[in-house]
């Protein structure tokens, strides 16, 4: 079946329709729901590591939601961008979040933490071989830092994200913040790490050296 | 730690920058990026703080490559 053609508009007739009459907005919105529908289905499809057997249904949702969202929010737009490419990012941002929640939502922090992936993950493990006290005199370095500079909470982000790979979104709310707070407490963590590196004579080229 | 995470944690260091655009500062300017992609600019020049995000930040990648995947998609 061919696909009904929508009309082309340019960021201002987006914009007077959906800022116009009862008869305008449901036109525009029919019209933005088709172009939004077809680029969102076909991108989530296209990514074998989401893989969730009801997508379509997803899709669908995320985009009405989308709508509502766009139809209150066109006059916030600033025309930096073309006014579906806005759109669409409010479409893709509500899939994710949505499959994101999905794919997470029976795992609470603590079974997030459990086996083996506490915070004692990061104390340094058995030595090397011979011949490989300098690299496991590095990484007792590094692992020793790690475990006693950073905060507990940056640790208990860390192991997530990084060991467990959850992503932001899901670790943030677990831990009571936003997602941007939870990338602010990573920044400082990194910076933190880099400065007492610094101080212990080793730069992060020094450290990845040790692991050719 | 698993020496692949290890090393994934140094990159990620030396990548580090003193001041950081945040997630919520991204996904504001991401239509704008975008577009500046598929144009072919130079964002290396023109918005080198949104792309070192991108290349930081695991989820505001993920949706940085379906947006465009969307967009080129629904033509």
């Amino acid at each position: 079946m061919a696909e009904l053609a929508t009309k082309k508009r340019t960021n201002e007739e987006w914009l007077v329709a959906l800022q116009g009459t009862e008869s305008t907005v449901a036109d525009a919105l029919e019209d933005l729901r088709t172009i939004l529908l077809r680029g969102l289905k076909h991108a989530l499809n296209a990514r074998a590591d989401l893989n969730y057997d009801r997508m379509e249904a997803l899709a669908e949702d995320a985009v009405q939601d989308a709508l509502l969202t766009i139809r209150d929010k066109a006059h916030t737009f600033k025309g930096n961008s073309m006014f579906t490419t806005w759109a669409h990012k409010i479409a893709v941002h509500k899939a994710l979040s949505e499959l994101r929640r999905k794919r997470w939502q029976d795992s609470s922090l603590d079974d997030m933490l459990e086996s083996g992936s506490k915070l004692s993950t990061f104390k340094s493990s058995a030595p090397g071989p011979e011949g490989q006290m300098v690299r496991s005199q590095t990484m007792s370095v590094v692992q020793n830092i790690i475990q006693n500079e950073l905060t507990d909470r940056q640790k208990q982000a860390m192991v997530l994200l990084k060991l467990k790979g959850v992503p932001m979104q899901e670790v943030a709310e677990r831990m009571g913040m936003q997602r941007n707070a939870l990338y602010k407490l990573m920044h400082d963590a990194r910076l933190k790490l880099k400065k007492r590196l610094a101080q212990e004579g080793l730069t992060p080229e020094d450290v990845l050296r040790q692991f050719e | 730690m698993p020496p692949e995470v290890l090393k994934g944690l140094v990159i990620s260091l030396e990548k580090t920058k003193p001041v950081e655009l945040d997630c919520n500062e991204i996904f504001a300017r991401l239509d704008e990026y975008v577009d500046a992609v598929l144009r072919g600019d130079d964002l290396d020049r023109l918005m080198p703080d949104m792309k070192h995000h991108l290349e930081m930040c695991k989820d505001c990648f993920q949706e940085y490559e379906i947006l465009v995947s969307a967009i080129e998609a629904a033509g």
